[in-house]
């Protein structure tokens, strides 16, 4: 579905992107993850073919370089900031929208279906950040493509739009369409992500499984309500730091471990915070180092 | 060519709704009140052809706001595209650079020729009132080169577009190339053409280099085909030529459009598009 190869980007002499290869099957949805400027937006655009590379992107076989009207028939785009007109609205934009993906769209059924109906006729710098990001998520996939690239999409989005999303990545998934989905925080997608992909620097430093990445990651922080008698406990025996009354913090090793020995000394009341992609870069690191 | 139809269609309802286009008519509303009946009838008693002096009004107030209107609108066209992220998601849809810039030349160019239609309709009532039949084809033939002017302007606003990083700098590019062609090439280049070359023929085919000067020849020679406003400098030659002089503006001008749209479309080419 997706091929990339040796993709190398530029900006002046700043290089963004430093050989990236990595590939999608159908069906397949994978989250890119890396720090703010890793060079996750500068990849996802040039798979979508808005900014120029050196080396090779392929959707379907088509190489994005030699036939970009093709390719980009085939591929749906989200932005990270969904654009802000005031002279164009919903219903316009949709309508252009169709025309230039040479497709024919009952646009009443599809605004309902966004619970955008009532916004059809107003300019899109009237819409709230939620209902813009709907309206540009609607026009990401109603062409139906088969490769979908999302720039942090839960921007901005309510439960509702939330459900949404995630209600159509499944079907869509089930239907044998690809994704590949930037992302700051993976507890977003990991429900569905068949693989993840973390950048950072410009460069690919894994790419596998979910439950590989997680595999001994190592720290997770476990933020305790203790309560009277057991705060010392968990200082002495579990190695944790007092933060405030009655509430302790752990940096677990080994969060299994961790979380039964709190059980059994009496904790009822905790919140186990998710990898930070600081600590899933340092240890990919160290595993890069050899360390 | 179903792309720039769908994307020159959005430009140009976009430019309807732009601001400045509706001052832009507004302008000409403003014109058609001062030619009213009794301005008109104030000409005639002080023994000046009316007709000629309201077309002369119509063209000077064109040679001023054609060429600002079309860059007004055109240099803030792409780089405010790049600004609100809009060309980011258009050209991640199957769009290609030709078929934008074109969507928008084309777009932007209806929008003012629909507001100038406008315009000139407004302060066409002493067409109809005024003019006998023969004349309201001059009329329509200003109109004409009115557009031609806006057409050059529209591709170099484009270019500057193509060109600024910001939608300020873009405006402020513009403003100064107005303000060049409308008033700095009148006073400096010309006075500068004529003392160098001391031939009228040559100097008249130089000034032509300039867009609104090729314009303003063709736009008098509409109401004046005998040229008789040159006077008796150099009279001879100039009037037997003017053809020429009129021939070399227009082809001046549509060469400038291609090659200002060729320029930004190169450009847009060349660089990264957002």
């Amino acid at each position: 579905m997706l091929e990339v190869r040796g993709v190398n980007k530029f900006f002046g002499d700043y290089q963004v992107l430093k050989d990236i290869s990595f590939s999608l099957g159908p069906g397949e949805a994978a989250v890119l993850l890396g720090r703010n400027g890793a060079g996750k937006t500068t990849l996802l655009r040039c798979i979508a073919g808005i900014l120029r590379y050196e080396g090779e992107v392929l959707v379907e076989g088509i190489d994005m370089a030699r036939e970009p009207i093709e390719a980009k028939k085939r591929i749906g785009y989200l932005p990270q900031v969904p654009p802000v007109r005031s002279d164009v609205t919903g219903y316009e934009l949709f309508n252009m929208y169709t025309e230039l993906h040479g497709i024919d769209l009952d646009a009443d059924e599809w605004f309902e279906r966004f619970a955008l109906h009532d916004a059809m006729d107003l300019y899109i710098d009237e819409y709230s950040g939620g209902m813009r990001q709907r309206l540009f998520l609607m026009m990401t996939i109603a062409h139906d493509p088969s490769l979908v690239l999302m720039d942090e999409p839960m921007n901005n989005l309510d439960s509702l739009g939330k459900k949404l999303l995630i209600d159509i990545i499944n079907e869509m998934k089930g239907r044998g369409k690809s994704f590949l989905i930037s992302v700051h925080r993976v507890s977003d997608f990991i429900a569905y992500a068949d693989e993840i992909l973390v950048v950072d620097d410009g460069r690919l430093l894994f790419k596998g499984p979910v439950t590989r990445l997680f595999e001994g990651l190592g720290i997770s922080r476990i933020f305790i309500y203790a309560p009277d008698g057991l705060e010392r406990r968990m200082v002495e025996e579990v190695g944790g730091e007092r933060i405030g009354e009655n509430r302790v913090v752990v940096e677990a090793e080994n969060i299994h471990e961790t979380v039964i020995r709190l059980v059994e000394m009496g904790v009822r009341s905790f919140f186990i915070e998710e990898p930070g992609i600081d600590v899933i870069i340092r240890r990919l690191r160290r595993d890069e180092d050899g360390l | 060519m179903r792309t720039v139809y769908s994307l020159a269609r959005e430009e140009f309802l976009s430019g309807l709704r732009n601001r400045w286009i509706l001052v832009y008519s507004l302008s000409y509303l403003l014109l058609a009140i001062a030619i009213s009946p009794f301005s008109l009838a104030g000409l005639n008693i002080l023994g000046m052809k009316a007709v000629g002096k309201v077309l002369s009004a119509l063209i000077n107030i064109s040679l001023y706001l054609v060429p600002l209107i079309s860059l007004i609108t055109s240099t803030v066209a792409i780089v405010g595209d790049r600004e609100t992220r809009y060309l980011e998601w258009l050209m991640s849809n199957p769009v290609s650079e030709r078929a934008y810039l074109l969507g928008k030349f084309i777009g932007l160019f209806l929008s003012i020729t629909v507001a100038t239609l406008l315009g000139f309709g407004v302060a066409s009532w002493f067409v109809i009132l005024f003019l006998p039949p023969e004349d309201v084809s001059k009329y329509f033939l200003l109109i004409s080169v009115a557009l031609l002017l806006s057409a050059v302007y529209v591709a170099m606003g484009l270019l500057i577009s193509v060109l600024s990083r910001t939608r300020y700098h873009a405006l402020g590019t513009g403003f100064l190339i107005w303000f060049f062609t409308v008033f700095v090439f009148d006073l400096f280049v010309m006075s500068f053409l004529l003392s160098l070359l001391n031939d009228p023929l040559l100097a008249s085919i130089a000034a032509t280099l300039n867009p609104i000067q090729g314009i303003r020849l063709n736009m008098i020679s509409v109401i004046d085909p005998e040229m008789t406003f040159l006077g008796f400098t150099g009279i001879g030659e100039l009037r037997e030529n003017v053809w020429l002089v009129l021939g070399t503006s227009q082809a001046v001008v549509i060469g400038y459009t291609i090659l200002f749209a060729g320029l930004a479309y190169l450009q847009l080419r060349r660089q990264d598009v957002i």
